[in-house]
């Protein structure tokens, strides 16, 4: 996630601006990938640290987000899939 | 009627097939014949994305957008595959259900015996059914060459299923009377299911002249060197080939010198191979047998115009269209005299025995040797080509159905006909407050438990035990919610009595788990949610409900209006209807009002049961006064219930003091019910006494059933008056006509329903004088008031007999678990669970099914327009754009379109979710818990790209295509090109990564909107210079930006060193440049024209604004060193929109030296300001500025230092342009000018893909 993150910041504003945002010290899923983190301090060295900015950006990224499974569903299908795995579950069909 | 055309054949496998182009022609010819008469919708599978711009745009002007409805089912399917045969069947199922949701009268497949090899699914059913089905049948060659076609074990499981299908179709449309025949004899049918519709010859074949060249070329690519005989078929052995080429083999060695035998069709490279060999065999020699593999129309239009001869050697066919296509074109064609082809060609001495090989070669003979013959099989040709057509086949299909819709209308009287009730009493839950309970509601359950008893087991279900009626304490069980929700599963049918007060506080949550029947006493929901909420029975309640049912505006509303107001605003009800498996309401105004806020479907399951009234006896006029003390000779006006503003008791107290009664001894008014707590009843008592009529006007306050009944009988009329009724029930009106008492009521709400023979009915906003007429009347006429009382009596017992209201609860109900969405929904999900395959549903599959119901069944409600805003709510880079982006979402969210319902989105992992969190910052209001959810789309939706997103749109591409399957329309705003027509002045990869989302918005997108008119013709031309592979036409629009700083959510603070700057600016001429420090901006042209102003000793300021951009390290190490830094020169960045403003005023003119813009809003902004503009001649800045700025040319330093000292010197004289009367838009007026474009389909131009212009 801190990766893909990084990589549109990146894509989105240019190296330096994604830099600025990215570097703020709280941005931990940056950290978690010190790659691109060399890589941005390489490119600009220090630069001033929007802290509110960065903290926002850090608490959104934060926020989890599966790729698979029910999370992938609307509340009304993820409804219907309860259903139906209920009903699955009350007529056995599922063993065979 | 309602006509749904399955066109997956049009899509599949079949598509390149003659199945294909006959189900395309009959199916335009259909939408064609029915245009006015009927409904046609067009169904297609979502499994095959890619065909579905296609088949639409095949029925241009004869369909519209909306008449196309995608269905999605989980696949692979294609049965060949064991693997996908529980996908395969769950297919079908899901099929079955999204054209059962679609209320068709006819539902016809053009091809059920598909899906073998391919996704196609196809069934008849699977699940029990409405509408009439009908089927085309093509042929049963599997059937009755089951040695060639029905080898494999899998492939004849297959088809003998669809077989099953075809039979329990209502009516089989057979493609020539052959067919029909070996239907009947074959699947033993019955004649009157099946009917002969012919196809016809696709209008593309007809005789053409072909120029020389084209003929040469034609023959070149095919290696046609003689004149020909032609023959068009797949590799199949019915098709006769090598008895054809043994027949040419016959031929005179001289005929055969003279003409190739040219065979054109998809062939197995094995086919080719053999008949090649056999070629070989018979003597023949390379050049005698051409193979020409698969043709294009264009190309086998052609070849049936240049043969000499078409040979149609078939053993079995179904029809043989290459044989009307062949006649069509002008061929001489022979054919077997077996199966359909006689029919076809009409002409026996053009036939033969297909398994005769000397009487086919002597056909041949006389139809290369007989010029007399051949000519009159070539002028013959055309003539029965035009002896079928489409049209005519369609009126034919059209009959069909016609007939089989009259026949289903005739079998089924109304929609309870399906309804089978048990032998056996069903067992019901009946959720509901019960008395002693004060509430209208406990009354009415309590009456109406009586006669569910007829038709269910009634069990009890209430949130405190405490029942006071001993009739239903011994009848009934009765249980408390926690045990309900162990046994809810027990019951067979749940009714739920809903009103709007804290006594239903439970069943909010009880019909999310345990969808039921819902009495829904009041539309209006928001006091009981407001109370929950407030009391914290539910947190949030309130507000989620509002937020569900209506959106930001009433979370706004809320915040602006308060709680009380918001109430009796927003109904708040949504969330209810979407979980009741039908809904009861007892007036056509709670109807209205649904279709009102959720739009013209949302009540369309809905039942309308009066209110129950008779149960309770009627008391003696006389003894009732007697208890009352009231004189036999008084005359008495009763108001009944309790006493509120919304009550209007205040009019009628006025109306009566006014009236000649209040001077009559005799005359009485008296409140029947509890006064109102607060300064109104006091108001109501002070007026009485004021009016010194305390004797003979009185408020009784809470009075008892049999209290109330006894004035009910004593009182000589009756006045009942509302105002900003929400729907709910007027019971009191009921127990006026009940009891026969002449009844006062004016047209509010759901009593303007009554008819105006039984009470008089004054207008909704009456005023007094029309009361006291009213009063009077009543008072003078005896007569009236016997009449009023017999017609009120009357239409109690017509309309509100407890038998009848009985009677429709009961078919209500069981309409609700036998024939509603929910009682399908739940069929549905039994039917999947009884699948049989040899391998069991991965969950994925699950997934995919859930995903796939929800998708084909949309919920009723508002249309949205789904603004998309990811990048501002991921890490808002605070560019102009996002500064748009903020606006116009702030706005489209204060003013949405109407009917429509803005909702800010952001797209994340391939997924669309609700920005929630997001939009209640922008708006500035509290935070809440409601969860940001998946978006679910519905047809007529809107997705508008509105922020530069370029990879959200990457990732989020499939969706925004699944979505737009659903019947989304996709919109993306283009703020400009800039990328694509300066690529230079972008960073490397720009260009690349510009180009990429251009791609991807072109291969998703409806309409492009451009930001300004200057924009929009950029795309055309970028669309005509580049193309697209696009197959459908693109929509172009515009709009302008709005100005207003405030309604772009601005940014505030002043830094301590503005003022000296600003101090510094009052001194000299200053001029600003607002924007992102890039080389497209000229900035360096900008400072080395003052650099040379300077060294001129002009004294004049230069104000740079914005961030440091890309490529332009060099120019801003030029300005750091420059000498006149802090001087004359001020370079600011990060700066608020709080001090731009202050810049914007201390300054004398905007420079905009920028070579290009997709708008310019700092000119909009300069104007805001009053401060003059200097621009580049650019057309975009003349489109927005016209004649209120100075415009220069020329790119060197000197012509702009030029520019400039001519401005500064026509500014002296007061001749510089002003932009006072610049016009510009407020933020609103542009979410307007958007609005136009995107949902009136205000567009500018269309652009049409190169193969159609």
């Amino acid at each position: 996630m801190g990766y893909d993150r990084a990589r549109i910041l990146f894509e989105e504003l240019g190296g330096k601006r994604a830099a600025k945002l990215l570097l703020g010290r709280g941005a931990a899923f940056v950290k978690a990938h010190p790659r691109v983190k060399a890589g941005i301090n390489r490119l600009l060295g220090p630069f001033p640290i929007l802290r509110s900015r960065v903290k926002e950006v850090v608490r959104r990224s934060a926020t989890k987000v599966s790729n698979s499974g029910i999370d992938r569903l609307t509340p009304r299908a993820a409804r219907i899939y309860r259903d139906l795995k209920h009903e699955m579950d009350r007529a056995g069909s599922r063993e065979g | 009627m309602r006509i749904v055309l399955d066109l997956q054949t049009c899509q599949g496998a079949s598509r390149l097939r003659g199945i294909g182009r006959y189900s395309l022609c009959l199916a335009q010819a259909i939408a064609r014949r029915a245009a006015g008469r009927h409904e046609v919708k067009i169904a297609l599978s979502a499994l095959f994305p890619d065909t579905v711009s296609t088949v639409r745009r095949a029925f241009d002007g004869l369909a519209e957008r909306d008449d196309f409805v995608c269905f999605h089912v989980p696949g692979p399917v294609a049965e060949h595959d064991p693997a996908n045969i529980w996908r395969s069947r769950a297919a079908e199922l899901i099929r079955e259900h999204f054209l059962m949701e679609l209320a068709p009268d006819v539902v016809h497949v053009f091809s059920l015996f598909e899906g073998w090899a391919d996704d196609s699914t196809t069934s008849i059913g699977a699940l029990p059914r409405t509408y009439s089905a009908s089927v085309t049948l093509h042929d049963l060659i599997p059937l009755l060459h089951q040695d060639t076609y029905l080898v494999n074990e899998g492939q004849r499981g297959h088809y003998y299923r669809k077989l099953q299908s075809l039979k329990n179709a209502d009516v089989l449309l057979a493609v020539s009377e052959s067919s029909r025949k070996e239907a009947v004899s074959a699947l033993g049918l019955s004649e009157d299911v099946l009917v002969t519709v012919y196809p016809s010859a696709d209008p593309i074949f007809g005789i053409r002249s072909l120029s020389r060249d084209r003929e040469a070329a034609l023959r070149s690519r095919y290696r046609i060197t003689r004149p020909f005989i032609f023959n068009v078929g797949v590799s199949e052995p019915r098709k006769n080939h090598p008895a054809l080429l043994e027949a040419y083999a016959r031929l005179p060695q001289s005929l055969r010198r003279a003409y190739q035998l040219v065979i054109a069709g998809e062939f197995r490279p094995s086919a080719v191979k053999e008949l090649f060999l056999l070629s070989e065999r018979l003597g023949l020699s390379d050049q005698d047998l051409v193979m020409t593999g698969r043709v294009t129309d264009e190309d086998l239009g052609a070849l049936y115009n240049l043969c000499e001869l078409f040979v149609f050697p078939s053993l079995h066919e179904g029809f043989g269209s290459p044989i009307l296509e062949a006649m069509a074109c002008g061929a001489a064609v022979i054919g077997s005299n077996t199966t359909s082809i006689p029919e076809v060609i009409g002409r026996q001495d053009a036939t033969f025995d297909p398994k005769d090989v000397d009487a086919m070669a002597n056909a041949m003979v006389k139809g290369l040797t007989d010029t007399g013959f051949r000519n009159s099989l070539k002028s013959y040709g055309p003539l029965r080509a035009r002896e079928f057509s489409w049209d005519g086949s369609a009126d034919k299909a059209l009959d069909a159905f016609e007939a089989l819709h009259e026949r289903r209308s005739a079998k089924l009287p109304d929609r309870r006909a399906g309804m089978v009730m048990t032998p056996c009493k069903p067992r019901m839950a009946f959720v509901s407050v019960l008395p002693p309970e004060h509430s209208g509601v406990a009354d009415y359950s309590a009456e109406l438990i009586p006669e569910l008893v007829r038709f269910y087991e009634l069990e009890l279900i209430v949130d405190r035990t405490i029942v006071n009626d001993p009739w239903i304490k011994s009848k009934f069980p009765i249980r408390d919610i926690v045990w309900f929700r162990e046994n809810a599963h027990r019951f067979d049918r749940i009714l739920y009595q809903l009103g709007n007060s804290p006594f239903h506080k439970h069943i909010f949550e009880l019909l999310q788990q345990f969808p039921g029947v819902v009495t829904l006493h009041d539309f209006f929901l928001g006091n009981v949610l407001s109370w929950m909420e407030s009391v914290q029975f539910k947190p949030e309640a309130f507000r989620q409900a509002l937020y569900e049912s209506h959106g930001y505006r009433a979370l706004m509303a809320l915040a602006q209006e308060g709680a009380e107001a918001t109430c009796v605003r927003y109904p708040c009800n949504k969330l209810v209807l979407d979980h009741a498996t039908s809904v009861i309401v007892h007036s056509q105004y709670a109807v209205d009002e649904a279709k009102r806020w959720y739009g013209p479907n949302a009540a369309h399951t809905w039942h309308r049961i009066p209110q129950i009234r008779g149960v309770t006896p009627r008391a003696g006029r006389t003894e009732s006064r007697r208890c009352l003390a009231i004189g036999e000779d008084s005359f008495v006006v009763c108001s009944f219930g309790f006493l509120h503003p919304f009550k209007l008791n205040h009019r009628l107290l006025e109306a009566w003091l006014s009236s000649p009664q209040a001077r009559d001894e005799r005359c009485n008014l008296i409140f029947v019910g509890e006064n109102h707590g607060g300064p109104y009843g006091n108001g109501l008592l002070e007026r009485i006494e004021a009016a010194g009529r305390e004797d003979r006007v009185r408020i009784t306050g809470w009075v008892s059933q049999g209290e109330f009944r006894m004035y009910l009988a004593a009182a000589d009329c009756a006045v009942q008056l509302r105002t900003s009724s929400r729907g709910e029930s007027p019971g009191a009106v009921l127990d006026t006509l009940y009891h026969g008492l002449p009844t006062i009521v004016n047209a509010n709400g759901p009593m303007a329903e009554y008819p105006d023979d039984v009470l008089i009915k004054l207008s909704d906003n009456f005023d007094d004088a029309e009361l006291i007429e009213s009063l009077e009347r009543i008072r003078r006429d005896e007569s009236l008031r016997v009449r009023l009382g017999i017609a009120g009596r009357g239409y109690i017992s017509d309309n509100h007999a407890p038998m009848k209201i009985g009677s429709l609860y009961r078919d209500a109900i069981e309409c609700a678990a036998t024939g509603s969405p929910h009682a399908r929904y739940k069929g549905l999900l039994k039917s999947l669970t009884r699948i049989s395959a040899p391998t069991a549903p991965s969950d994925e599959d699950l997934l995919a099914v859930a995903a796939d119901i929800t998708a084909n069944v949309p919920r009723a409600g508002n249309k949205k327009l789904l603004v998309d805003v990811t990048a501002c709510r991921n890490f808002d880079p605070r560019t102009g754009i996002q500064r748009v982006v903020r606006a116009l979402t702030l706005s489209l969210l204060q003013n949405p379109p109407d009917g429509m319902r803005v909702e800010p989105v952001y797209l994340e992992a391939g997924m669309c979710r609700y920005a929630i969190d997001y939009t209640l910052d922008l708006l500035g209001l509290e935070k809440t818990t409601i969860e940001e959810s998946n978006v679910e789309v519905r047809p007529g939706d809107l997705f508008l790209g509105l922020d530069l997103n370029a990879h959200g749109m990457d990732y989020g591409k499939s969706l925004l295509k699944r979505y737009r399957m659903q019947g989304v329309r996709i919109y993306v705003v283009v703020y400009d090109l800039l990328p694509l027509t300066h690529p230079n002045a972008f960073p490397p990869g720009t260009e690349q990564r510009f180009r990429t989302w251009l791609d991807n918005i072109l291969d998703v997108a409806d309409g492009l909107i451009g930001i300004s008119q200057a924009t929009a013709e950029e795309l055309v031309e970028t669309l005509r210079q580049n193309g697209t592979s696009r197959p459908e036409p693109l929509e172009i629009g515009y709009f302008h930006l709005g100005a207003n700083i405030t309604g772009s959510v601005p940014t505030m603070g002043i830094p301590e060193d503005a003022i000296s700057t600003l101090q510094c600016l009052q001194k000299n001429p200053g001029f600003i440049m607002v924007g992102t420090v890039e080389p497209r901006k000229c900035h360096a042209q900008v400072f080395g024209a003052f650099e040379l102003l300077w060294a001129d000793g002009v004294e004049a300021n230069l104000v740079v604004v914005g961030n440091e951009g890309w490529m332009v390290e060099s120019l801003e190490r030029r300005i750091r060193q420059c000498p006149e830094l802090g001087k004359r020169l001020f370079r600011l960045k990060g700066i608020s929109d709080e001090y731009l403003g202050k810049l914007y005023s201390s300054c004398t003119a905007l420079i905009a030296a920028s070579e290009n813009e997709g708008f310019g809003l700092p000119l909009i902004e300069a104007a805001q300001h009053e401060l003059p503009i200097i621009a580049r001649d650019l057309p975009v800045f003349r489109e927005v500025a016209g004649d209120h700025a100075f415009y220069f040319s020329g790119k060197d330093d000197a012509a702009l230092a030029l520019a400039i000292r001519t401005w500064l010197e026509l500014n002296a004289e007061g001749r510089a342009p002003s932009s006072k009367g610049l016009p510009r838009l407020s933020w609103e007026q542009s979410a307007e000018m958007l609005t136009r474009v995107i949902v009136e389909d205000n567009w500018y131009k269309s652009w049409q893909p190169p193969t159609s212009s």
